[in-house]
């Protein structure tokens, strides 16, 4: 016993851990991006109109976007997202994120562009900005519930869309007690970690083994509420002014394709 | 169908988890073989889409129209190649050493498997979908480029993450409780049959009639294509605050992104290289 | 041994710390005190450099504890080890497949023999009088035994400030008991105890010294333990009894 009651005389050896501090700056932002996703709620009053209209606007513009061949449609699409950015959402993450992924498929693509595909490959890439703007000008703006909400109007099942708002309800709690565990390892490593790859695979043994915990206890839960096997959603969606502008916009984008996108 | 759900978001976390590979870098596991083994290969099918659906929308880096691409080589090819191979090598034997040797095959291989079906639906874009002048619109890269450029890091350095995670993990819930591992006949889902079947059915499909654009793959599979097998870009962070306006600088971990691009470039060119002159040759 | 010197911390505009300034000796043992989001548990995060400051110093043993000072994975592991952690809850700090591994584990790294390690592992075993959990899976242990695995594997890399935070959360009355004598020998063996906790019949002559927080995130007490402990109206006035 005599150790504890007298101090270590230690030096660390070199043992790179930073991937601990990776893992751990990863789990913080899905926290944070699951809290704010969530949370949004908007004073905008444009951006607080059904979601509906503006998922049907993101799809049609995804599908028309790729299906494109036309440098100016693309071109112009992109400027009048890059332009909702800037105005409506006011968020530059968006746009940061979307040049990294641009740059990346450049990047990718400059063999291609060295043996003499020069113009496909810059509709690839400003087709790749333009997706990745305009699928994160809707989750920036709209609560994620009400995201899956929307599915209801495709004819997916409810029972497939409560199971997506549990999955993400179960992806907030799993990686806090998931964050918490990679704390505490990086505060326990101490020095040299051989058994690097058998540690994180405990935590994800561990994590695992508390999922199915929580399924059971969250069946038993439900079952003690009277939980019948049926799931009905209700959704309460009002057409409005707002919903009438993004009507139009889907409009307006497939009369830009068809006149000058194909 | 708790199960469900949780099974969905553990398949989400499995693949934010980064291993430390040689190097310094950091590369993460897909884990379709792994839920494929603990809850068999229906329930993962469904747990996998469900994690990369959440994953494309919310997530996302794009990647909606791939979904359909995406769903099917890890969620449907993937844990279906992992749980039948695993169950035929283990067979009826009680041997541990055996039973893990069959979880790292059905990780390293399955996941290879998937990764050449991607390679392939790379691969054969430029053949459907060309400009006027014949030139490729959406993947630029045949066949013959995509599958060494997707299959060698695949080969070398993912599939041995994707092994050892399985072979671990399995290992570690082997240990702790081994009465909640799969055993084949516990899995019941009736209402979601119909489900699976169109997803089965759509997911080829959707596949080769959406014509999607190269970039619209989620990013993971643009990285891996040059050989960007880490997956974030702040090694080395340490966790300020749990809200993002986070400013980040971190040179070791930029000089690693252009090692791997470069590498990844390098990679490509050799494989072009070595096609034409394998074609002058032949003509 | 620690110094902090008007630290605030901050995320989304909303402070979770505002400007506090402590001084803590070797061997103190301390107790922090204060309604929920007070900003305790922030606190305990920052003296073991799982986040930093927005603004002002916090010093250990003389040396500044920054983002870069941390990155530097020698000293980052050097501080570490001078500082344990028991989390509140104790499932996520536990994550090896056996009792007796977890307690190893910091042991091991240091680069011990396995002699000294298994020495270093019984004794704590013995001292948390947990040694029939030796082989025993830490996932499926009860709560109070999942602490005392969660000290023991703090204890084995014998660090000199043992950080707890709210310790005595969920335990019956006997662990806690247990738990108190634990932390009185702990301190008198010239360890500086630093525990967050709201459990104060049971932490009777543990402490010498109480910090209080306040909801508005600053600190409004800090004097001897007893006498903060019998202020009744002071405790009443800050929503702490």
């Amino acid at each position: 016993m005599d150790w504890l009651f007298k101090e270590d005389d230690y030096v660390p050896v070199k043992d790179n851990s930073r991937y601990l501090g990776k893992n751990i700056f990863i789990f913080s932002e899905i926290i944070s991006k699951i809290i704010n996703g969530v949370n949004l709620r908007q004073s905008n009053s444009i951006l607080s109109a059904n979601p509906l209209m503006r998922f049907i606007l993101l799809i049609s513009t995804i599908i028309l976007l790729s299906l494109s061949t036309k440098v100016t449609f693309v071109l112009l699409t992109d400027v009048l997202i890059v332009f909702t950015v800037l105005a409506i959402v006011k968020n530059n993450h968006i746009l940061k994120a979307a040049f990294t992924f641009a740059s990346f498929t450049l990047i990718m693509l400059i063999p291609s562009i060295l043996n003499g595909n020069k113009l496909n490959a810059i509709i690839i890439v400003l087709k790749v900005f333009g997706d990745i703007c305009s699928v994160s000008i809707l989750t920036s703006t709209t609560p994620w519930n009400d995201i899956i909400k929307v599915l209801k109007f495709f004819l997916v099942p409810d029972i497939f869309i409560f199971v997506l708002e549990n999955t993400l309800r179960f992806i907030y709690l799993l990686s806090n007690i998931s964050f918490e565990t990679l704390c505490a390892l990086k505060l326990r490593s101490i020095g040299k970690n051989n058994k690097k790859y058998t540690n994180m695979s405990s935590i994800i043994g561990n994590m695992f083994l508390k999922s199915k915990n929580m399924s059971e206890e969250m069946y038993y839960a439900m079952e003690c509420r009277g939980f019948t096997g049926e799931y009905e959603i209700k959704t309460r969606f009002h057409f409005s002014i707002a919903d009438l502008l993004f009507a139009t916009l889907i409009v307006v984008v497939f009369i830009f394709y068809f006149t000058m996108g194909r | 169908m708790p199960l469900l759900s949780v099974g969905a978001a553990f398949s989400f976390l499995i693949m934010m988890f980064n291993l430390p590979l040689p190097g310094g870098t950091t590369g993460h596991a897909v884990g379709a073989a792994l839920i494929a083994i603990l809850l068999g290969p229906y329930a993962a099918c469904i747990s996998v889409t469900i994690a990369l659906v959440i994953q494309a929308i919310f997530f996302g880096d794009g990647g909606i129209l791939a979904i359909g691409a995406n769903t099917f080589n890890m969620a449907f090819v993937m844990p279906f190649v992992a749980y039948f191979l695993f169950n035929f090598i283990k067979g009826n034997s009680q041997s541990k050493k055996r039973t893990y040797l069959a979880a790292f095959i059905a990780g390293y291989v399955s996941l290879n498997i998937a990764a050449l079906f991607t390679a392939i639906e790379f691969g054969i874009q430029p053949l459907l979908f060309k400009d006027a002048s014949g030139l490729p619109l959406y993947c630029p890269y045949p066949v013959s480029v995509a599958i060494p450029a997707m299959l060698v890091p695949h080969m070398l350095v993912a599939g041995f993450v994707e092994g050892f995670v399985t072979v671990l993990v399995y290992g570690y819930i082997n240990k702790t409780s081994p009465d909640i591992i799969d055993k084949g006949e516990n899995f019941k889902t009736k209402p979601l049959y119909g489900l699976l079947a169109a997803m089965i059915v759509l997911c080829p499909i959707g596949l080769l009639a959406t014509g999607t654009a190269w970039g619209e793959w989620g990013s993971d599979e643009i990285r891996e294509l040059i050989g960007f097998i880490p997956k974030a870009m702040e090694n080395g962070f340490n966790f300020n605050s749990l809200m993002p306006d986070y400013t980040i600088s971190n040179i070791p971990e930029v000089a690693g992104y252009i090692i791997s691009a470069v590498s990844g470039i390098i990679l490509i060119f050799i494989t072009f290289k070595f096609i034409n002159s394998f074609k002058r040759s032949s003509e | 041994m620690i110094e902090i010197n008007n630290i605030t911390f901050e995320y989304n505009g909303l402070k979770a710390i505002d400007n506090i300034s402590i001084k803590i000796e070797k061997g103190e043992s301390i107790a922090i005190i204060g309604p929920n989001g007070s900003g305790k548990s922030t606190f305990l995060k920052i003296l073991n450099a799982l986040i930093f400051p927005s603004s002002g110093d916090y010093i250990f043993n003389g040396e500044k504890i920054t983002p870069s000072s941390m990155n530097n994975q020698i000293f980052s592991k050097k501080f570490h080890k001078k500082i344990g952690f028991v989390f509140q809850n104790s499932d996520s700090q536990l994550f090896c497949s056996s009792v007796y591994d977890e307690i190893a584990f910091g042991p091991r790294q240091m680069g011990l023999s396995e002699i000294d390690v298994k020495r270093r592992c019984e004794d704590c075993l013995r001292l948390l009088n947990i040694e029939d959990l030796k082989d025993r899976v830490p996932f499926n242990l009860s709560g109070g035994e999942k602490k005392r695995v969660a000290i023991a594997c703090v204890l084995s890399s014998n660090p000199e400030v043992i950080v707890l935070d709210e310790p005595m959360n969920g335990l019956d009355p006997r662990t806690k008991r247990f738990f108190r004598e634990l932390l009185i020998k702990l301190n008198q063996s010239g360890k500086t105890v630093i525990c967050a906790t709201h459990d104060f019949e049971y932490v009777k002559d543990v402490f010498k010294r109480a910090i209080v927080f306040s909801k508005n995130h600053r600190i409004i007490r800090d004097d001897h333990y007893d006498k903060v402990i019998n202020d009744s109206v002071f405790l009443f006035e800050n929503n702490i009894i």
